[in-house]
């Protein structure tokens, strides 16, 4: 039965190299957008990992509270696992004063490896490298009318620090929202603390070694293991900190297998097409076997053997492309639109460099949406061939 | 005998005839006292913790110098209010900052006190004064700049004793209490001062005044050129 | 015959399949037809976000202003605009200033604005949901978000502080807008307070003018070249923030698949003509040998596949145009749209997005008819065009 059916297949190169070459484009084209897609989301969740840690202690009740006494902490020691780093961040709000301006921002504290970060969001200028060195959103610096070299002064007074403490502004940020720009002053922790609370954090950020980006499970262990070291002190793995963007995840496979529906739709209707083309030109034949005695239901598998064997193989041949295009994307690609945009797409969190993502859930998603396309594509043309009156058949005149 | 009926009646008269905003502000000026220096004791008490600050004042009951004498981790720190503009110096930024008017609202030295209560005259700038059943009872005039809905001033004899302060859904956010007036040259100033935040258990400020040296203060105090170094 | 009625019949002849290259094109079609409905939707609610309730169509400011937006670069006397479509114009002044309620204090941006004026020109005075819009000095009207953030409620006052001075306005009204930077940052104050915070030297900081919609730039064009040195204005698209990157950037991806699209339907359509061509050689020779021309043949080839191609054209753009009706009344989007706010609150998105309806998307699709008919040209027009009738005529 196979070989009859792919020998039938063959009888008209033409279209069936043209169908099989619509199965294997859409194939290709599913995998190369998961691929991309998957790499863009990634790397917007990656970024956020980076940004949060893979968990955050805080004071219990932190979204209650407003002022920083009650926010900021000693922070405790913690057992941790090896090759997990912990950071501590203090942020609290202030008024920043450059000669006759000012506006309220938000500074933040970090340690070298958390100003490290900030590398790619950096617009002009350098990382603080010294004590009393700042980075200062761009639009920020444009309110206050500072550039680099410039001099600004954060008041916090009420806290347990100093209260006031200049600033020499050293790198400007980019970020998403320019209203956040407008409001973000980045610091050495040391100087934060000085400035606002010495000796304390308004937060803990726990990074583990080789953990893949959706990996929850050993953050879950990890957070009930430091349960009882911590004090009137909460910690949050980094989705449940991020609670918006946690809500996206759940969406996003939602999405993609929309959208690889919608490719493999036009190609299942292209594909019924072809087979019903081909059981027209093939009337005659195959009324001359069902009169030899082959019955409806084998005529019927014949045709599904067709559309099956015409999907698999080209089907494979999309899959062989996607995946070598797709090695190439796991290496790093950019989006192909203009720079301008690529530059925005910055700000709102996506880099310019992406690596492509795939993995087994997506092409075996790929790949049983091709089966059922060509099992679906086949039903009724299969259905139309094993009702076939073969006398009736034979005569056929087109 | 005429006469000092005729004084008595006046007296009463006087009495009488003070309108609430006067009274206000007579009690307001025994408030701030003469032209003075002093040095004031700031404690701030916090649950489980209690700062102490030490103030060397100069004043002029308008505006007010204040330098941070101890402890010895803010000891150089100075302030300058004159009406409208404030002026800080932080011995470890090494010169003197102006501050946007929105300044005043801070708290002084993480106190519960604002400069506001320390040097200004919002009582009398912001509010519209009635008297009600012997307190004074502030409501903020339109399109005053304050966060409260409205203020008692409790007097006795003249004396501020006790102010509360309403947020605006009636409820009392804070209290200040002072006592021990003492008499100066024919001036008043209280020697106590506790301000309570009634929406945080536990958050108290005190200031207690001592060494006072009543008389006129120097002019470059209230310079602020003058502030790095003091007067 | 003439070509057009035997290319029908012929088409007609073979209902089944005609009927099943329809699907492809229906399918093709009405995908065409969504998502241009749902790109120049996007591209729409961004602009009626920014045109009228975060900027304005058209904003006429000074150079200075635009470079650095503080209201000491601001308009000392109120500039002239006169051109034939500006509807109404209104002065703002925009300021940075802290919002101190008793309970927060937060930075923004305050707008002064003329009540009356801003009604001809933004719809916010018609989104309060609770209170009511400004009438006179002293008043404020916040976003709904951003009165929760400052925990401020209608009735109450809020101090408004900048370094020129501060004002305890009341807030007598909430707007709910359905656009994050209004709901979530909008303080909206009367002129002359702004005027007062700013320290009463400047009028306005720049000029809002009506203007038909699709007619910004071009009126931002004209007054550029008779506006008085030192003046700009800019239309709704220079206004708009980082989020026309992502406008744009959906077009310039999305564009070419469509295209894709359609090539392949156009291939369904071709290789069904195809096999009619190939049923109907013996029929094609015996009419060539009578003297018709083999061109004519091919062109009725390619007739027959625009026809066959248009039969599911029209089907497509009933059925694309009842779903584009659909979701241009219905906010299918929503739920997707409220998530955005709320994760990018000060973009310039809304919670609504309704599709765009647009006759020209018809033509878009059309392509489809177009491509049948070359690529059936190309391929069996090709095999008609080979054909040698004596050999057909022989009956091999």
């Amino acid at each position: 039965m196979l070989r009859l059916a792919w020998r039938n297949l063959w009888r008209t190169p033409g279209r069936s190299l043209t169908t099989g070459g619509v199965v294997a484009l859409v194939v290709f084209l599913s995998l190369v957008f998961l691929s991309v897609y998957a790499g863009a989301f990634d790397a917007f969740f990656r970024l956020l990992l980076e940004r949060t840690g893979h968990l955050v202690v805080r004071v219990e009740g932190y979204g209650e509270k407003e002022d920083l006494e009650s926010l900021a902490f000693a922070p405790p020691a913690l057992p941790l696992p090896s090759g997990a780093r912990v950071e501590g961040v203090v942020e609290g709000g202030c008024l920043v004063l450059a000669g006759e301006r000012s506006r309220y921002a938000v500074v933040t504290g970090l340690e070298p490896a958390g100003l490290a970060r900030q590398k790619n969001l950096l617009k002009a200028g350098r990382l603080p490298e010294a004590p009393g060195e700042a980075l200062l959103g761009e639009a920020l610096a444009q309110a206050l009318r500072v550039g680099l070299g410039d001099e600004v002064v954060a008041y916090a007074p009420g806290g347990l620090g100093l209260g006031v403490y200049a600033f020499r502004v050293v790198g400007l940020l980019d970020l998403p929202e320019t209203a956040l720009e407008a409001r973000t002053l980045v610091v050495p922790l040391a100087d934060a603390q000085a400035f606002l609370a010495p000796g304390r954090v308004t937060r803990l950020e726990v990074r583990l070694e080789g953990l893949g980006l959706y990996d929850l499970k050993p953050l879950e262990e990890l957070k009930a293991a430091l349960k009882p070291h911590l004090q009137g002190l909460v910690a949050e793995t980094w989705l449940e900190a991020n609670p918006l963007y946690a809500a996206i995840l759940p969406l996003y496979d939602t999405v993609m297998t929309l959208y690889v529906g919608v490719f493999f739709l036009l190609g299942g209707l292209i594909l019924l097409n072809a087979l019903y083309l081909s059981l027209v030109e093939r009337v005659r034949e195959f009324g001359l076997l069902a009169a030899l005695g082959l019955t409806g239901r084998r005529v019927m598998a014949l045709v599904f053997w067709e559309s099956l064997l015409l999907v698999g193989v080209f089907a494979l041949v999309g899959l062989g492309a996607g995946l070598l295009v797709h090695l190439e994307l796991a290496d790093g690609f950019r989006l192909p639109l203009p720079q301008w945009i690529l530059e925005q797409y910055r700000e709102f969190g996506l880099p310019e460099v992406l690596h492509g993502r795939l993995s087994l859930k997506e092409v075996l998603l790929t790949l049983g949406y091709a089966v059922g396309t060509g099992l679906l594509a086949a039903l009724w043309p299969g259905w139309l061939a094993s009702r076939l009156e073969p006398v009736e058949a034979m005569r056929y005149v087109p | 005998m005429k006469r000092f009926g005729i004084l008595l009646l006046a007296l009463a008269a006087f009495a009488l005839g003070q309108s609430p905003l006067e009274k206000l502000k007579s009690a307001l000026d025994r408030l701030r006292g003469p032209a003075h220096q002093a040095v004031y004791a700031l404690t701030v008490e916090r649950p489980g913790s209690s700062r102490t600050y030490r103030l060397r004042v100069y004043t002029d009951g308008e505006r007010a110098h204040l330098r941070v004498l101890e402890p010895k981790a803010e000891a150089g720190m100075a302030f300058l209010s004159l009406g409208q503009d404030l002026y800080l110096f932080d011995p470890r930024l090494g010169r003197t900052l102006r501050l946007p008017p929105s300044g005043r609202s801070e708290r002084f030295l993480g106190s519960d006190l604002t400069y506001q209560d320390l040097m200004g005259r919002d009582l009398e700038e912001l509010f519209q004064v009635t008297e009600e059943g012997g307190a004074l009872r502030l409501v903020p005039k339109p399109g005053a700049p304050t966060p409260y809905g409205r203020v008692e001033v409790y007097l006795k004899e003249g004396f501020i004793e006790r102010v509360l302060y309403y947020d605006q859904r009636g409820q009392a956010v804070r209290e200040l209490r002072l006592g021990s007036y003492q008499r100066l040259d024919g001036a008043y100033l209280p020697r106590t001062l506790e301000l309570k935040d009634l929406t945080r258990q536990g958050y108290r400020t005190l200031v207690e005044v001592t060494e006072v040296q009543v008389g006129p203060v120097p002019e470059r105090c209230f310079n602020p050129l003058y502030l790095e170094r003091g007067c | 015959m003439s070509l057009l009625r035997l290319a029908w019949r012929n088409v007609l002849r073979q209902r089944r399949r005609t009927a099943l290259l329809s699907l492809v094109v229906v399918y093709v079609t009405v995908a065409v037809l969504f998502l241009f409905g749902f790109l120049d939707g996007y591209g729409e609610s961004l602009v009626e976000a920014y045109a009228e309730y975060v900027e304005a169509p058209v904003v006429v400011a000074r150079e200075v202003w635009w470079q650095d937006p503080d209201p000491e670069n601001g308009f000392r006397e109120l500039p002239a605009v006169a051109h034939p479509l500006v509807r109404a114009a209104t002065p703002r002044l925009s300021l940075y200033a802290l919002l101190r309620s008793p309970y927060r204090v937060q930075g923004g941006v305050v707008l002064g604005v003329d009540p009356e004026g801003e009604k001809a020109l933004s719809r916010v005075p018609f989104k309060v949901s609770q209170g009511r819009w400004l009438s006179a000095p002293g008043e404020a009207v916040l976003g709904q978000r951003l009165a929760e953030r400052l925990d401020v409620r209608v009735g109450e006052r809020l101090v408004v502080e900048t370094r020129k001075g501060a004002l305890g306005l009341q807030v007598v009204g909430l707007v709910r807008a359905g656009v994050g930077n209004v709901d979530f940052g909008g303080v909206y104050v009367h002129l002359e307070d702004a005027q007062r915070l700013s320290g009463g030297r400047v009028l306005a900081t720049h000029l809002a003018l009506k203007v038909p919609r699709g007619k910004e730039e071009g009126v931002a064009k004209a007054l550029n070249q008779v506006l008085p040195e030192g003046l700009r204005a800019q239309g709704v698209w220079e206004l708009m923030g980082p989020i026309r990157a992502d406008y744009e950037g959906s077009r310039l991806f999305y564009v070419p698949l469509l295209g894709l699209f359609m090539l392949l339907a156009a291939v369904a359509v071709v290789s069904t003509t195809y096999v009619s061509v190939r049923e109907r050689l013996r029929e094609f020779a015996v009419v060539e040998s009578l003297g018709l021309s083999p061109f004519r043949l091919a062109a009725q080839v390619a007739l027959e596949a625009a026809l066959a191609s248009g039969l599911g054209l029209l089907l497509g753009l009933l059925l694309g145009y009842a779903l584009l009706w659909y979701t241009s009344t219905h906010d299918v989007f929503g739920p997707l749209m409220r998530l955005s706010v709320e994760l990018l609150p000060e973009s310039g998105l809304s919670e609504h997005l309704y599709t765009a309806l647009r006759p020209v998307y018809a033509l878009y699709a059309a392509t489809v008819v177009g491509l049948s008919a070359l690529l059936a040209l190309l391929f069996p027009g090709r095999l008609v065009l080979a054909l040698e009738p004596t050999r057909y005529l022989k009956g091999e």
